[in-house]
């Protein structure tokens, strides 16, 4: 078969996928650039996000678009939480600990989920599912464009809240520098509350946003966290500009990788490449930490 | 060797207690002494040298499909394959810890090599159709001791026993070795043990080897 016709398609799905993925990773690159806390159970938190979209729709008859206006302030007072009763108690701990704590609490929101909504796939329509943009010979999901828009939008804005704001710069104080930070008088640790509300609580903007032509189920979380490693690795942990590049460059490389291998073979390039930025290049595509 | 005396009398009195389980409390023994074996192979590397590895399962799979795969297309006993299978596993806890700890990657990076490592290896099994793909592989269940396959549930007990007990063996002696006070003094400090000469990176990638040694 010529595959040729079909790579602008496959490009084009790859660049609205990345940018899902970069959205999903700027959150988890907020929380490790600021609190030096890597967040295993990140990808869970989208997935609430989902179950509280899919509620919505079924209780409530809402579309996912309209659902937005509960799932982002119920998803960031339970990121709050979160981060008062397990994020602050190990802040200054070591890093295994860090990692053991979030795991659980992976495991544990996870299995919380099997448990209420049983392991069943649901899909959420939405006025929009199903509605396509034709451009030439390639199709596009309007809902998947809307949440790249977005994508690219949260990014530059978060970029733009850290340079310009006092807020955000008190937030770069507490992440360059913990205690000089405390010395010039910036609350700590309610910068570092902020930054995880604005890193976790920006997936309960994005579950409404992808839930139109995204599936929910209790382990659909897993699959981006590790998704959202790779590309905030790529992009360098802590860099905003990066995860929106690794996220288009995976999203890319999975859409492309896929068409012409066919499987799961795609995955194993996604990985392939996550291997060989860890060994050669660990921090990342744009170099030198930088927020 | 006092250590070693007590593992003796624990194993005796387990294996004592074994008959006298129902099925499902054998059931629940077999788990008991495999997880319990699992997390002892893990904690030589994440225990013991501090380096947290999330990536076991490769070892725990790479285990079981090599003997498994040995039985069903070459008819090569497990009793035989399990020596296979801890020494291809070993080989490979080698390669990925000499490749990376040369790296130098330490903390969330080795946590998450370890990971994509192993979800890469779940992958590259699931594309594989000599390997059942992503159905796996079945070992047909008929009573067979060369096959490993026993007719009661106790054999399954005294087996997962054994393992367990090897693997405790095993911990025990590297415990009290040189090699076991290095990977203590890594964990405390891996730069004071560097510069003690301790050959840090060297001594570091032998546990993920210690570590493969279990298997099924």
């Amino acid at each position: 078969m010529d595959l040729l016709p079909l790579l602008p398609q496959a490009l084009v799905d790859g660049l609205l996928l990345g940018g899902v993925y970069a959205i999903v990773a700027v959150g988890l690159t907020m929380t490790f650039g600021v609190l030096r806390i890597v967040n295993f159970a990140h990808g869970d938190f989208l997935a609430i996000g989902l179950y509280l979209t899919y509620l919505g729709a079924t209780l409530l008859g809402l579309d996912p678009y309209l659902s937005l206006i509960f799932v982002l302030p119920l998803v960031t007072l339970t990121a709050a939480f979160t981060y008062r009763l397990l994020i602050a108690p190990v802040i200054a701990a070591p890093e295994h600990n860090q990692i053991v704590v979030t795991l659980g609490l992976s495991l544990i929101l996870q299995n919380a989920m099997l448990a209420f909504f049983t392991a069943d796939l649901h899909a959420i329509p939405s006025v929009l599912s199903g509605h396509i943009v034709r451009f030439g010979n390639v199709f596009i999901q309007a809902a998947a464009l809307i949440a790249s828009a977005v994508s690219i939008a949260l990014c530059l804005g978060l970029y733009w809240f850290l340079r310009s704001t006092e807020l955000g710069r008190q937030i770069r104080a507490a992440a360059q520098d913990r205690d000089a930070a405390l010395m010039c008088g910036v609350n700590v640790d309610r910068m570092y509350l902020l930054a995880f509300c604005i890193g976790v609580g920006s997936l309960g903007l994005v579950a409404p946003l992808i839930a139109p032509f995204n599936y929910v189920s209790p382990g659909v979380g897993s699959n981006f966290t590790l998704t959202a490693f790779i590309v905030v690795v790529l992009g360098s942990m802590g860099n905003f500009a990066g995860a929106l590049i690794g996220g288009f460059i995976i999203g890319v490389v999975e859409a492309v990788g896929g068409l012409v291998t066919g499987g799961s073979i795609n995955f194993i390039i996604t990985y392939a490449i996550f291997i060989l930025f860890l060994l050669f290049k660990p921090e990342g595509l744009l170099g030198r930490r930088r927020l | 060797m006092r250590p070693m005396l007590l593992l003796g009398l624990a194993v005796a009195v387990l294996a004592s207690v074994a008959p006298l389980l129902s099925i499902y409390g054998q059931h629940i023994f077999v788990l008991v002494a495999l997880y319990g074996s699992v997390a002892l192979a893990w904690n030589i590397l994440g225990g013991m040298a501090g380096q947290m590895s999330l990536g076991h399962a490769l070892f725990v799979g790479a285990g079981a499909y090599v003997s498994t795969a040995l039985y069903l297309n070459l008819g090569v006993s497990p009793w035989i394959g399990l020596m296979v299978a801890a020494v291809i596993g070993g080989a490979l806890g080698a390669g990925i810890g000499y490749t990376v700890f040369r790296r130098k990657l330490s903390g969330v990076y080795f946590a998450l090599i370890t990971l994509a490592v192993a979800e890469m290896a779940l992958h590259i099994v699931n594309n594989i159709a000599d390997l059942g793909g992503a159905n796996g592989l079945a070992i047909p269940s008929k009573p067979d001791f060369v096959g490993f396959q026993f007719a009661s549930k106790l054999g399954f007990c005294y087996a997962a026993l054994g393992v367990l007990a090897v693997v405790s063996a095993v911990i025990l002696i590297i415990h009290r070795s040189r090699l076991g006070y290095v990977f203590l003094a890594i964990r405390e400090n891996e730069r004071s043990a560097a510069a003690s000469a301790l050959m840090s990176y060297r001594e570091r990638w032998s546990p993920p080897r210690s570590a493969a040694r279990w298997q099924r």
